[in-house]
């Protein structure tokens, strides 16, 4: 679980890195994922490839994930 | 006094004597409008039409390349056209005005080859389908499109004709959208199946007052209607077929679209299972004959038009249309690529999802070429036509005829 998180928030501090956004400091189950780790629809729809490509599951699959515990809880 | 244009993210909160004002104050108008205010863009806009003048409708944040691509010197987009003063005295003149002057609008399309295509449209082609009655007085639009393409104008022409409050959510964060919604009682609504999938979380537990709920300008999602019909019990949903070079023409609820009665001897399907549509309901543009190919897969089942794919390499990015050979030729140019390959894949967020194979050339470390073409590209192309999955690969695979294989 601790490697799914790691890399979860690995790839969001890229995609924050790639906008010029520093690394986020704090992350906890509650941060949301568009106001707390800054992310666009562009930047979700990426997070979401990756995670595929790297897990086999899609986290939007059902349309509904905001924080990111819900996408912990989707990678099970 | 009923506001007519809402954009709480530029604190506008226009009134209907408020847009008359701003309309009369124009003593010269742009010929090229791509102003980065919507409202500012509608009110150039409306002013046009009113004094029924040609005008080309441009992104506003096309880059000089891009803009160079379609075929403009950069020096042009300045070029302002002086317009009479009649003041206008009234909400309903200026309604009867945009309907009935001759103004013609012209547009871009990226088409279904690739090549950009200018289109022109007037009230005849854009407000075909709007509906004017007393039952629309009362309606509340949100505002969902891009100002400057197709689908927005219909929303406007629609509001517009009827008087109505428009709320500009189109940029907004999701949340944002759904508080709105809420907030200014929007009783109608019109965007893509990603701006749907974007809100779709933040309905849960909001009560709205959207009555009809409109989605069009990509691939229809079965999976997501049924959800926003759980979500919005009450809302009518229907499903749109529209494109630049049509305007809107085909309407279903749910996936088989009807053809309506006074279309049936202008819809065709081809040999090879393309609609076809006649070009009387075509906007202006050359074409080849009397049937415009819209490249789309269509079957026709007990009356109803129902679409399979599409013949094109044009994909689509939420609802925004990405010719990946543009984004490739913008990409060769970046130091470090030597071959490389833009193309799409499913993506539950947006539908599709931009990726690039890169071929690096030699001396060149992954990691800096790839911020390389994230810093590049932002200069030359719009934001949604950036590829942002980018994979290193030993070779792009070619045809015999030395075509890239497109995945």
């Amino acid at each position: 679980m601790k490697d799914k998180v790691k890399v979860v928030i690995d790839i969001i501090n890229e995609l924050r890195e790639e906008k010029g956004e520093l690394p986020l400091n704090e992350v906890t189950e509650t941060t949301s994922l568009r106001e707390g780790a800054g992310l666009d629809s562009i930047d979700l729809a990426v997070l979401t490839a990756r995670l595929d490509e790297q897990f086999g599951i899609d986290i939007f699959a059902d349309g509904i994930v905001e924080t990111i515990g819900e996408v912990m809880e989707k990678l099970g | 006094m009923k506001p007519i244009w809402i954009d709480e993210k530029r604190n506008h909160y226009i009134t209907e004597n408020e847009l008359i004002e701003t309309i009369n104050r124009y003593e010269k108008l742009p010929c090229y409008i791509h102003a980065e205010d919507p409202y500012e863009m509608m009110a150039q806009l409306l002013a046009g039409m009113i004094h029924g003048e040609e005008m080309v409708l441009l992104d506003a944040d096309f880059s000089e390349k891009e803009l160079t691509a379609l075929g403009f010197d950069y020096q042009q987009l300045a070029s302002t056209v002086t317009v009479s003063k009649e003041p206008l005295a009234s909400m309903s003149e200026l309604v009867d005005k945009v309907v009935s002057a001759p103004w013609k609008l012209w547009m871009f399309t990226s088409g279904t080859t690739g090549l950009p295509k200018k289109v022109c449209h007037s009230y005849a082609t854009l407000g075909r389908n709007v509906r004017k009655s007393d039952r629309h007085r009362d309606d509340v639009w949100a505002f969902a499109y891009r100002f400057s393409h197709m689908a927005g104008i219909q929303v406007l022409l629609q509001a517009l004709t009827n008087e109505n409050t428009m709320v500009y959510v189109f940029e907004d964060e999701p949340r944002n959208v759904v508080e709105q919604l809420g907030k200014f009682g929007c009783t109608h609504i019109s965007a893509t199946p990603t701006f749907y999938r974007n809100i779709l979380p933040y309905l849960d537990g909001t009560t709205l007052e959207l009555k009809h709920l409109t989605t069009g300008g990509e691939k229809y999602d079965e999976d997501l209607c049924n959800k926003l019909q759980v979500a919005i019990p009450d809302v009518k949903m229907h499903n749109i077929y529209a494109s630049t070079e049509t305007g809107s023409i085909l309407n279903a609820v749910g996936k088989g679209f009807s053809i309506p009665e006074e279309y049936k001897e202008k819809v065709r399907i081809s040999p090879e299972g393309e609609l076809l549509i006649h070009y009387s309901l075509l906007g202006e543009f050359p074409l080849e004959g009397e049937w415009y190919n819209t490249h789309d897969l269509v079957e026709e089942k007990e009356g109803l038009l129902y679409f399979l794919s599409r013949k094109s390499d044009i994909l689509n990015v939420g609802g925004y249309k990405v010719n990946p050979l543009e984004v490739e030729s913008a990409m060769q140019k970046v130091p470090g690529i030597s071959d490389c390959l833009v193309y799409g894949q499913k993506n539950s967020v947006l539908g599709t999802i931009l990726l690039a194979d890169v071929v690096l050339e030699e001396g060149f470390v992954e990691k800096e070429v790839k911020k390389s073409i994230r810093h590049y590209l932002q200069s030359e192309l719009q934001d949604f036509k950036i590829p942002r999955i980018i994979q290193f690969v030993k070779e792009i695979k070619r045809t015999k005829s030395g075509k890239k294989v497109r995945k």
